[in-house]
């Protein structure tokens, strides 16, 4: 074989090598939370394009002087194949070796599974490397748009900060009022400040800590801090203790929020522009109940004193919004306060069911709240809603709202953010001029939504892209001419259809019906179960190794159940048609209609066994790069706009590494799911003869009808009685905040089985998809929960 | 064309159903006006929905309240008004006294959605013995299955104390909800004597709501279900059988756990003669008890008690740790006793908090910090003769690192801990001081705790306060003296020569008294003696001066007190260090510390007149002065 060809495709396979070292090296470092990561895994896709390009120009080598387009490619690549050192070497002799050898006939050479050379000069016309590209630039673009809002015209400077053990006890002991909100040990807490340009050290401007619920990030309360800081106010967002990016697991310190104000509170050096006489807080849900142990602890004496040469005993936080939490232990601390209050609780609040006895109800609840303030009882016998209470100018100022919307939503309500903006101008003395109706916040969430569209886009782009290359190109099916040599996307499929006799209708569509009637059966059983036998239970205080994201074990029982139900009902059904032909073959003699082709969708084919099992390895390393991909392009927008991908209840967040090895732990079992859908959809539901718009929108359909009737159940029954369906369950367990996760759910498994599909189309096999939107979903998923790994 | 028509109408019809069905289900939420008749007055209306509850007052507190006779209360509210002509099972009454629930309310609305409410009265009825139970088995463990075992078996026991278990009435009864809504449903029932399942008396008072006062005793790790996690068993009533059955739970299902193994910390020891160290014990479970009994294995070598081991003489032995559950669990620890070091030597041992970020100390600030405080002690008279000084460093959390302080015992001043040291550290009472503000890394404020008093141990405690932190402003320590401590003070009478009166020398008496009072002296532990040594010649008075043999420091003598008076002075380093002239009534003599001086008030009156580089001469302060004395190298 003509030498410098050679020597090309073995530095073409020494970078893959390398592509493979480095994506391991770059794991390492992300699992020791070292930055360097990135560095490596750069150099893993620098080293796999560059094994491509390599490839690409052996290829196009024919014996002659090479053109001088093809040099200035060898050249390149030759460079660049600086990150596989063994590789350099090699591209290096193969560069400067001038010596013309034979030849030989090029019908010799070229594997038949090669493209031929006319198909990689329309690499950069097909379609998916458009769509790719789009996909990118609309990224980046709906990215700065919601940078844009975010900074609201870059008029805030939002930075992330870390708060560390040692930065608590930097000043002044880690006191307030000689009380030590301090922690210990090497944990962190993981915040966010908006600083808004107006907010300076001969101006400083009053701050608002924001706290966010159960499971959520401090991303998800971004409106809140970007329309305190419009209006003037600094703000600090917080994720609590085993939430985020956050490695604390406790709850300590109300789930870290003590820390981070007693630091700002006490920072002489960082903070000039903060007003120290000026702190507010809010908190949704438990982060509400949060801020009330927040504002109890450091209430001091006083809520304001006139005279400053007295000793400072006086409240810290001046005002606080308690939003969604209505316990009666945290009812017990109002009395302490000393400090301005509001309150809001959705009207259609789910949870209110646990509290209707004459100690816990809301009505209770807010009566107190507005009773007993500053020590004293103020004899109110009814709360009027929105009615002003109390005096802001002495502390003694109550609100109670009650907002028309749910739980989980009163955070994006436009209602219940105008409120928490108006109590705070007041009570902080903002003043801004700027209407609590005045929002922007929505445009972040929308470009972020389109963000999160095109970002999946992208991803399906990158997979036809992939599949233009030799490496993966192998990897399509020569029997499956649906997909073409360009890796179109969308076209229509020539895939041997089922028979469509009644029998296998009937089976079909009871298949179809029975998976979607015990998805949305088993889900909150299973969801109970979760608490039962996994070490986390229900409590907040259990760290361990062992599945440690406590919400999501609910998911991963649900997935493995029903994705083992949907492959034996596949395999099952199958078997079970065959078998009715060929009693139809015994009885009446006439020719049985097998139909097995459906499991040929289901191997990954190779010549020999090295050859399959090749295979395997380039379709889990296909599936990385998509997932890698996907996190890379997460990271550059963070880096570069402060955003990630997410609408309302739906996120992608940067990686870190306790959410990474957690999400490791859930992903070979639920990837028994997503199988077994890419299988249903690819293997089953293709092969019905549909158009494929049809086929996408039923196994759309299909997979999230079941879950989108748990919401429908949970509400009629609420709207009807006043409680949830899923409110107990079992043994009095509280299980209505998984219903709360199904809103993101029913969205993701609406998705999921286009994905699949459009992944199959691409790449032949039915296993790249499922495993790399497998890793998204699931990475995304435990990313916006709680995790207790002690790491 | 026509698909694409009838797509758009599918989905259009698929919309208008899904608002269709919204708005049918808020027209499901629909207002009730409650109002209540209490004695004949009508209240209200209160507004009801499947939203809203109401809240009612409590008809007891209405003018006119609502009468309730002795032997019964007010349960809640009923529809009915002709409730009391009614069976007991026909009339429906709210869950909540003061909690009106559209649930509870909504089928006896009329057309119009107005219901009336009138107020129940029962008769207290007190059952033999209620035993409640939490009926949440995530939380409690304990489910109906466990709990009729539980019922049989108490029934057994308490037909075998006599009683006739047939004709009581006695219910184990289940409550469900979270803590607050049982707990409610407790107070509300309030025929309660046993709670079963539940929590720690925070949690029913705090989150359950409950009133401390009624809950006569509350005790934990109680296993009804032999398999889960103890929960507790409180009693609200003081009656005979509850007190039975409360001790019956407690005899049957108080579990300890039991060690499996026993470990002692530290293993091995070095300990000095007469010197004692701590041991811990700890035990696998984690939460099984650790009682445990000691012994040594030779009693001549070391004894041991409640851990605490004392070294006896030189040698080795094996200290033991028996459980007191299980004779075969035990742990060992090598103890071996070594001779003190030599006690002309003191052993000052300071610990410090390795861990830098927390601390801000390092091995560099701690030598500098030694260098320093080794410098002040040889002012004070210590050094590698008579001191040992020990810095050793302590890792881990907080709680770690002060339980190895406590065990080791023989630690004296710890540096860089925080106030946490008594609560985390598990200290409280172990230390005598612990002061913050101590910033032997500049740019980091620790606390500096003091665990012994001696007086090395207080001189090294003041200087680290005095030298690390901002504004302190505490005295000294003085050495300390014993009772009766006597100061012998000469002075040469023969005025003419001396210049000193007896008035002087009384006052030199009373300012030094003063001195020696405001340094923490008390004043009935010593005494300072103003002596007349007598008008004659130097020869003589020194004759009597050393036939005395007591004096400590003497007035008024001229230069040849050494040479005519063989009067030996204490000598110095300097030359004539001890023997100053002081211009005293005019006339220049000496002031004088004699070599035969014994007490330990001579130093501080030396001091006291002389100054020392941290404090200024009394002899050339105005009061000195004004006395008739003047300290010319002062001037």
């Amino acid at each position: 074989m003509y030498l410098k060809k050679k020597l090309l495709n073995v530095s073409a396979i020494l970078c893959y090598v390398f592509t493979a070292l480095w994506i391991v090296t770059a794991a390492c470092f992300f699992a020791l939370s070292n930055n360097l990561y990135w560095m490596f895994f750069a150099f893993a896709l620098v080293s796999l394009v560059d094994g491509f390009v390599l490839r690409s120009v052996a290829d196009q080598i024919d014996g002659t002087d090479l053109p001088r387009k093809l040099q200035i490619e060898l050249l390149v690549a030759w460079i660049a194949s600086i990150v596989c050192p063994p590789a350099f070497v090699c591209a290096a002799i193969a560069y400067f070796r001038k010596k013309q050898d034979d030849f030989p006939s090029p019908e010799k050479e070229r594997p038949v599974s090669q493209p031929s050379p006319q198909g990689n000069k329309r690499f950069y016309r097909s379609r998916c490397f458009i769509v790719m590209c789009a996909a990118l630039g609309a990224v980046l673009l709906f990215s700065f748009c919601g940078m844009c809002f975010e900074t609201v015209g870059f008029s805030v400077k939002v930075t992330d900060g870390t708060l560390t053990s040692e930065m608590t006890h930097a000043y002044n002991d880690g006191k307030i009022n000689g009380e030590e909100f301090t922690f210990d040990g090497d944990t962190t807490y993981s915040y966010t400040m908006y600083k808004p340009n107006t907010a300076t050290e001969e101006t400083p401007a009053p701050v608002v800590f924001v706290l966010p619920g159960f499971t959520r990030t401090k991303a998800t309360m971004t409106q809140y801090a970007l329309e305190f800081a419009r209006r003037g106010a600094v703000a600090f967002t917080l994720d609590p203790g085993g939430q985020g990016s956050t490695t604390e697991p406790s709850t300590n310190g109300a789930n870290g929020i003590e820390y981070l104000v007693q630091y700002v509170y006490n920072n002489t050096d960082d903070f000039k522009f903060c007003d120290k006489n000026n702190f507010g807080a809010m908190g949704h849900s438990a982060g509400g109940g949060n801020i009330t142990t927040l504002a109890q602890d450091m209430a001091g004496e006083v809520f304001r004193r006139t005279d400053e040469n007295d000793k400072r005993v006086e409240s810290v936080i001046k005002a606080i919004y308690i939003s969604g939490y209505i316990k009666q232990s945290s009812a017990n601390r109002y009395k302490n306060f000393r400090c301005n209050a509001a309150m809001s609780y959705a009207y259609y609040d789910e949870g209110s069911f646990r509290y209707q006895s004459d100690d816990e109800s809301f009505e209770v609840v807010s009566l107190r709240f507005i009773n007993e303030v500053n020590g004293e009882n103020n004899g109110y016998t009814t709360v009027e809603y929105d009615h002003d209470y109390g005096s802001m100018a002495d502390g003694t100022y109550r609100v109670v709202h009650r907002e028309k919307i749910n739980h989980c939503f009163e955070m994006y309500d436009a209602t219940s953010i105008a409120n928490t903006i108006d109590f705070f101008d007041v009570a902080l003395g903002l003043d801004s001029g700027i209407g609590g109706g005045n929002q922007i916040w929505f445009g972040k969430e929308f470009f972020n939504g389109l963000a999160l569209a095109a970002a999946f886009a992208f991803v399906i782009g990158l997979c036809g892209v992939l599949m233009m290359t030799p490496i993966f190109s192998s990897l399509k099916r020569k029997q499956t001419e649906s997909v073409g040599e360009t890796g179109e996307i969308l076209s229509s499929p020539t895939v041997q259809s089922a028979p469509q006799s009644v029998a296998h209708k009937v089976i079909f569509w009871l298949c179809m019906i029975t998976t979607a009637v015990i998805a949305c059966l088993d889900y909150i059983p299973l969801a109970n179960l979760s608490i039962q036998i996994f070490p986390t239970h229900d409590s907040a205080s259990v760290y361990t190794f062992t599945f440690p994201a406590r919400m999501v074990n609910a998911i991963l029982l649900w997935a493995a159940i029903n994705g083992a139900i949907g492959l034996v009902l596949f395999f099952g059904t199958t078997a079970i048609e065959n078998l009715y032909e060929f009693i139809k073959f015994k009885v009446t003699g006439k020719t049985p209609n097998y139909d097995w082709n459906k499991f040929k969708e289901i191997k990954i084919g190779g010549n020999k066994w090295y050859g399959v099992l090749f295979n395997v390895l380039k379709t889990i390393l296909m599936a990385f790069v998509m997932f890698g991909a996907f996190y890379f392009l997460l990271q550059i927008c963070y880096w570069c706009f402060h955003q990630d991908f997410r609408f309302m209840l739906v996120s992608a967040s940067p990686l870190n590494a306790r959410m990474f090895v957690t999400a490791l732990e859930y992903m070979p079992i639920i990837f028994v799911f997503y199988i077994s859908n890419s299988i249903r959809v690819n293997c089953s539901i293709a092969r019905e003869g549909w158009k494929e718009w049809k086929v996408m929108l039923v196994s759309a359909l299909a997979n999230s009808i079941g879950l989108a009737f748990i919401l429908l159940i949970n509400y009629v029954c609420f709207f009807a009685t006043g409680a949830p369906y899923y409110g107990y369950w079992g043994n009095h367990q509280e299980i209505w905040l998984f219903v709360n996760m199904v809103f993101g759910l029913v969205v993701m498994m609406f998705i999921l089985p286009i994905f699949n599909r459009i992944s199959y189309k691409q790449t032949g096999n039915v296993w790249t998809g499922a495993i790399a939107w497998c890793m998204i979903f699931i990475m995304m998923t435990v990313s916006a929960s709680v995790s207790y790994i002690p790491m | 064309m026509k698909k694409r028509i009838w797509s758009v109408a599918l989905v259009a019809l698929m919309c208008l159903t899904l608002f269709a069905g919204c708005g049918l289900v808020k027209g499901l939420e629909r207002d009730i006006q409650v109002t209540v008749v209490v004695e004949g007055k009508t209240y209200g209306p209160y507004t009801v929905n499947i939203f809203n509850n109401a809240i009612v007052p409590n008809p007891q507190e209405l003018d006119p309240p609502l009468v309730v006779a002795d032997g019964m209360r007010f349960v809640g509210w009923t529809a009915k008004q002709n409730w009391q002509d009614l069976d007991e099972s026909d009339v429906q009454i709210t869950s909540n006294l003061y909690l009106i629930r559209y649930n509870e309310v909504k089928d006896f609305a009329d057309e119009q959605g107005n219901v009336t409410l009138y107020p129940v009265v029962r008769p207290i009825v007190l059952k033999d013995l209620v035993v409640a139970w939490y009926n949440k088995e995530s939380t409690s463990h304990l489910n109906q299955e466990i709990m009729d075992g539980f019922e049989s078996d108490m029934r057994a026991f308490i037909a075998s104390k006599g009683y006739d278990v047939d004709n009581l009435d006695i219910e184990v009864r289940g409550y469900e909800g979270n803590v607050g809504a049982s707990c409610g449903a407790i107070k509300k029932d309030g025929d309660v004597d046993i709670m079963v399942g539940w929590s720690s008396t925070s949690n029913l008072t705090g989150t359950g709501g409950m009133d401390p006062a009624a809950i006569l005793v509350n005790t934990g790790d109680i296993y009804i279900n032999p398999d889960e996690g103890g929960r507790y068993a409180a009693k609200l009533q003081n009656r005979e059988l509850a007190n039975l059955v409360y001790q019956w739970i407690l005899d049957t299902y108080q579990k300890v756990i039991h060690p499996t193994t026993l470990t002692l910390t530290p293993s091995t020891a070095e300990i000095e003669v007469g010197k004692s160290q701590v041991f811990q014990v700890s035990a696998e479970p984690s939460n099984a008890k650790t009682d445990v009994t000691w012994s040594s294995s030779d009693q001549s070598v070391a004894t041991v008690d409640n851990g605490r081991v004392t070294a006896v003489a030189t040698g080795t032995t094996t200290i033991t740790a028996t459980s007191a559950y299980n004779g075969n669990v035990t742990a060992t620890a090598t103890v071996t006793v070594v001779d003190p070091v030599p006690t002309d030597k003191e052993t000052l041992t300071i610990a410090w908090y390795n861990l830098e970020k927390t601390s801000g100390l390092n091995e560099t600030y701690i030598a500098g910090y030694v260098a320093a405080l080794k410098e002040y002690l040889a002012n004070k008279g210590y050094n590698d003769d008579n001191l040992v000084l020990v810095t050793r460093p302590y890792e881990g959390d907080v709680a770690t690192s002060c339980g190895t302080i406590m065990s080791d015992g023989d630690v004296d001043i710890m540096l860089g801990w925080g106030k946490n040291i008594g609560t985390t550290g598990g200290m409280a009472g172990q230390f005598i001081d612990n002061v913050e503000g101590a910033k032997i890394n500049p740019d980091v404020s620790r606390y500096v705790t003091r665990l012994t008093d001696s007086y090395l141990v207080r001189l090294a405690f003041w200087w680290t306060e005095h030298t690390y932190i901002d504004g302190f402003e505490g005295a000294e320590p003085v050495k300390p003296i014993e009772d009766g401590t006597k100061l012998v003070v000469g002075w040469y009478s023969k005025t003419g020569t001396s210049g000193l009166t007896a008035d002087m020398m009384t006052a030199v008496q009373t300012a030094f008294t003063d001195y020696l009072v405001s340094l923490g002296y008390d004043q009935t532990k010593f005494q300072i003696e103003i002596r007349d040594i007598g008008d004659g010649g130097v020869a003589d008075v020194g004759s009597a001066v050393n036939a005395a043999n007591d004096y400590d420091i003497l007035f008024g003598m001229g230069t040849n007190i050494t040479t005519t008076g063989k009067i030996e002075v204490k000598q110095g380093e300097e030359t004539n260090q001890y023997r100053k002239d002081v211009i005293m009534g005019g006339k220049e003599r000496n002031i004088a510390w004699l070599e035969m001086s014994q007490s330990p008030l001579a130093e501080i009156m030396w001091n006291w007149l002389f100054g020392t580089d941290s404090s200024e001469a009394w002899l050339s302060s105005a009061q000195a002065q004004q006395i008739g004395f003047t300290y010319p190298e002062a001037a």
